[in-house]
């Protein structure tokens, strides 16, 4: 009997651990949202003012964005500086490596279709597609923020009763 | 018959009811309904040999 509350137990917090889990990933996927439309604008007003060349610029904003977004710029700014390709490929093959952040697939290809813009326009068009993008970041947010607090809610009821569920249908 | 199926079934009704609601409170109607009917069929599962038992026993009583 004490061997099947134990694992009753340990059913329900594991179940509520996960629960726990999957109602934190919206709130993950919009902090990482948050950040790159940050580093998104710091590309914007570098642009806009010419300071740094493009691969001066994106080495600049790694220092200054949290992982896993540091590492994505740092590996375009080197790979620009040592000519592996046009920055479109470069850009792409940087933006499938965020495959380790929060963000999902749309997001990622709505971060890969500023690369085909970036250095081969104007200034102007460049930062009409950077302000694209961060509209779309801005529209994905206000969604995510109405959603989050539903699916947390949602999962970490889901988490304790699922685990309620299964112990009593082991029992 | 031992009880306790009476006490699991009631327990399983409680919770799919309540997953239910959680699930209907998220706007995820189609999940909802899929819970309950995972909650039926696990419950038919529990009393289908009791069901036959019933039967038999009617049958017996009859001599059908």
């Amino acid at each position: 009997m004490i061997l099947q509350i134990a694992g009753g137990a340990t059913i329900v917090v594991a179940t509520s651990l996960l629960g726990w889990h999957f109602g934190g990933l919206g709130a993950k996927r919009a902090r990482d949202l948050l950040e790159f439309k940050k580093s998104l604008i710091m590309l914007k007003s570098q642009i806009d003012y010419t300071i740094y060349t493009l691969p001066q610029a994106f080495l600049h904003i790694s220092e200054r964005v949290v992982p896993p977004f540091d590492i994505f710029y740092t590996k375009i700014s080197q790979e620009l500086e040592d000519s592996r390709g046009d920055i479109s490929t470069i850009w792409g093959q940087a933006v499938s490596r965020l495959r380790f952040s929060y963000l999902h697939k749309n997001d990622m290809d709505n971060i890969a279709l500023l690369g085909t813009s970036l250095g081969l326009a104007d200034v102007d068009v460049q930062i009409n597609s950077i302000d694209m993008v961060i509209t779309t970041i801005d529209d994905t947010l206000t969604k995510l923020g109405v959603q989050n607090a539903k699916d947390a809610k949602m999962y970490r009821g889901l988490g304790v009763v699922a685990g309620l569920l299964i112990t009593i249908v082991l029992l | 018959m031992d009880i306790t199926v009476v006490f699991q079934i009631a327990a399983v009704g409680i919770l799919v009811a309540v997953l239910n609601q959680v699930l209907k409170g998220a706007g995820r109607d189609d999940q909802a309904t899929m819970t309950t009917l995972a909650g039926l069929i696990v419950v038919l599962f529990w009393i289908i040999s009791h069901i036959s038992d019933l039967f038999g026993t009617v049958q017996n009583l009859f001599q059908l």
